[in-house]
């Protein structure tokens, strides 16, 4: 199963809100869409699941184009950002309702619920309703229902933002058990980097509606093709030098390394992560984050370098990848 | 805190007392109406209400007709703005606030206006007399404010439900059906009474359109017994009438006072 979208634009009142996008998810690969709200990453989602039209271009699942057929023809199974349960049916009626429409008999259609709510650790809450389950298992359900879908495609439009720091760890392994284990292709839009690099196989980062670079996160990190990409991927965030002579350098937190004589700065303030500690540090290049080793004594004095090989050099008018 | 409740009780009374004071004269003795202040000794009466239901026809073939024709006008009137409020929260942006000013303006014309015309309507088609005929210019009339009350609730609805019961392959009456008719019952609850109630009070068309005694509604059956005798007002018995005319709507109230309170604050707090 595959899904494959050319050339997709979408303008709203004459903007352009997405151009040119062509992606393609292999079987059991998952894709993330990675960028700042606005950027037209749940846009794509909506158009795939065919809830708008797009102005150009085609969508395709399995080779066949579907461009113009409805959401139910598509197969897709998605989840919505806010889960989008029904308020109204309890947790087994939130899952039958689709069955049910879609002609799947009663037998079967209790076996099958019977049995994501055991896979899902969700029999208990099977009678409630979505105002009395929390939000990890509102989402639990939401997971349920594009499963029973059976879809050709999985669509997540941001499905952990709403969830504290601490359930998004225990439910990432969830949803790649469940759903990036399987045959289908997924889409996973998220605004949050280090959940893309995380969960996916590939990266599609998106700013403006256009597409800035697609790859696994570990040619993201390594190769970043903009001064945007390189900024948005890797957190601390990556240290961006002053232009000189049409040239930006960059450099990542991590890659810079204290040493005996080097360039001189100032320690401003610091902070400790556990493993690492974050320096601030003021330099003759303004500016500058460093992470080193937690155990790393500090003065305020410190000398600094890091190797060419790390550092990252972007056209300072186009903010394009040189080399 | 207190000082609220205080606050609230007094207008509590202020609202109620009218109705308190109505109960208080239909159980009077006329005698003890006129002079409330002497120390009658039958001040206590049933005599009110049992005139009324000696009378022919007894007063609760009234409180009947009433029900038909406002039940019967509830149920025509959400058959047609249902559907209508949704159309009109999927169409072009433009179109609906066209369609939404104009039944706003239809909402705030005086209906007392087409009473007339509409008269001529019930003689031309030969539908006096008829309490389900009657239904017709109350649905028409309801109409505008149903519509304009339950398209606000269906457009408070998040999208995102509707969009997820597409995927799942419901189609639009199935969506309807199952996922949003029911999402906005508070707001059709809410509508329902408004419409209900207007049947129930609606006076000169029902005046007009309906002349056989034992089809009169509640408001012209009132305004009967009140006229009733030439050299007194009936006071006692208009008492009691108005006390019945009233109990069913409370009761109706009572009962879905909690989804009219969500109803009337759908809007305020998006969810």
């Amino acid at each position: 199963m595959t899904l494959k979208i050319e050339k997709l634009s979408k303008a709203i009142n004459k903007k352009w809100i997405l151009s040119d996008l062509n992606i393609e998810v292999l079987q059991s690969e998952c894709l993330a869409i990675l960028g700042p709200s606005g950027c037209g990453k749940s846009s794509t989602l909506r158009l795939i699941a065919g809830l708008d039209k797009p102005t150009e271009g085609r969508i395709f699942i399995n080779s066949v184009d579907v461009t113009n057929i409805s959401p139910v023809q598509r197969k897709i199974g998605m989840v919505f950002q806010s889960y989008a349960l029904f308020p109204h049916l309890t947790v087994t009626n939130n899952l039958s309702i689709g069955l049910k429409v879609r002609g799947v008999s009663t037998k079967e259609q209790k076996n099958r619920i019977a049995n994501i709510l055991s896979v899902m650790q969700l029999e208990d809450l099977a009678d409630r309703f979505p105002s009395e389950l929390s939000g990890g298992q509102r989402q639990r359900v939401a997971l349920s229902r594009a499963l029973l879908r059976d879809p050709f495609v999985y669509l997540l439009d941001e499905p952990m933002s709403n969830l504290d720091a601490q359930l998004r760890e225990e439910l990432r392994p969830q949803i790649r058990n469940l759903i990036l284990k399987k045959q289908q292709p997924v889409l996973y839009v998220t605004h949050d980097q280090h959940e893309a690099m995380a969960i996916a196989d590939r990266i599609a980062v998106l700013k403006e509606g256009k597409l800035q670079q697609i790859g696994t996160p570990q040619e993201l990190y390594k190769k970043p093709k903009s001064i945007f990409v390189a900024g948005f991927i890797g957190r601390p965030q990556i240290n961006i030098l002053p232009a000189t002579s049409g040239v930006v350098r960059a450099i990542r937190p991590e890659h810079i390394n204290i040493v005996q004589e080097g360039i001189k700065c100032k320690l401003i303030d610091k902070e400790w992560l556990g493993l690492n500690q974050l320096l601030f540090l003021d330099s003759p290049l303004g500016k500058l984050k460093l992470l080193c080793g937690a155990n790393n004594e500090t003065f305020e004095d410190i000398e600094i370098s890091w190797d060419p090989i790390n550092e990252h050099q972007f056209n300072s008018y186009s903010g394009i990848r040189l080399t | 805190m207190i000082r609220n409740k205080f606050l609230l009780i007094i207008l509590l009374l202020w609202s109620l007392c009218p109705f308190f004071w109505q109960v208080y004269t239909s159980f009077c003795s006329s005698e003890s109406i006129l002079s409330p202040l002497l120390n009658i000794d039958n001040r206590w009466t049933l005599q009110n209400y049992i005139q009324l239901f000696t009378s022919e026809p007894p007063f609760w073939r009234y409180l009947l007709n009433s029900t038909i024709v406002g039940t019967t006008s509830t149920v025509l009137t959400l058959i047609i703005a249902l559907p209508a409020s949704y159309a009109l929260t999927r169409i072009n942006k433009v179109f609906a606030t066209g369609f939404k000013l104009f039944f706003f303006i239809a909402a705030l014309f005086p209906y007392v206006l087409l009473f007339l015309s509409l008269l001529e309507i019930a003689r031309a088609l030969n539908i006096g007399n008829n309490l389900f005929a009657l239904s017709l210019p109350y649905a028409s009339l309801s109409l505008p404010l149903a519509i304009l009350l339950l398209s606000a609730a269906f457009n408070d609805l998040p999208k995102d439900l509707e969009e997820a019961a597409k995927i799942e392959g419901l189609g639009l009456f199935q969506r309807l059906r199952w996922i949003l008719i029911p999402l906005i019952a508070p707001a059709t609850a809410s509508t329902s009474i408004i419409i209900f109630l207007f049947s129930w009070n609606e006076y000169p068309i029902a005046l007009t359109w309906i002349s056989k005694p034992e089809l009169i509604t509640l408001p012209v059956a009132i305004a009967r017994i009140a006229g009733s005798s030439v050299y007194s007002v009936p006071y006692g018995a208009y008492a009691a009438a108005t006390v019945l005319g009233s109990l069913p709507l409370i009761i109706i109230v009572l009962l879905f006072q909690k989804q009219i309170i969500a109803g009337l604050t759908q809007g305020a707090v998006k969810g």
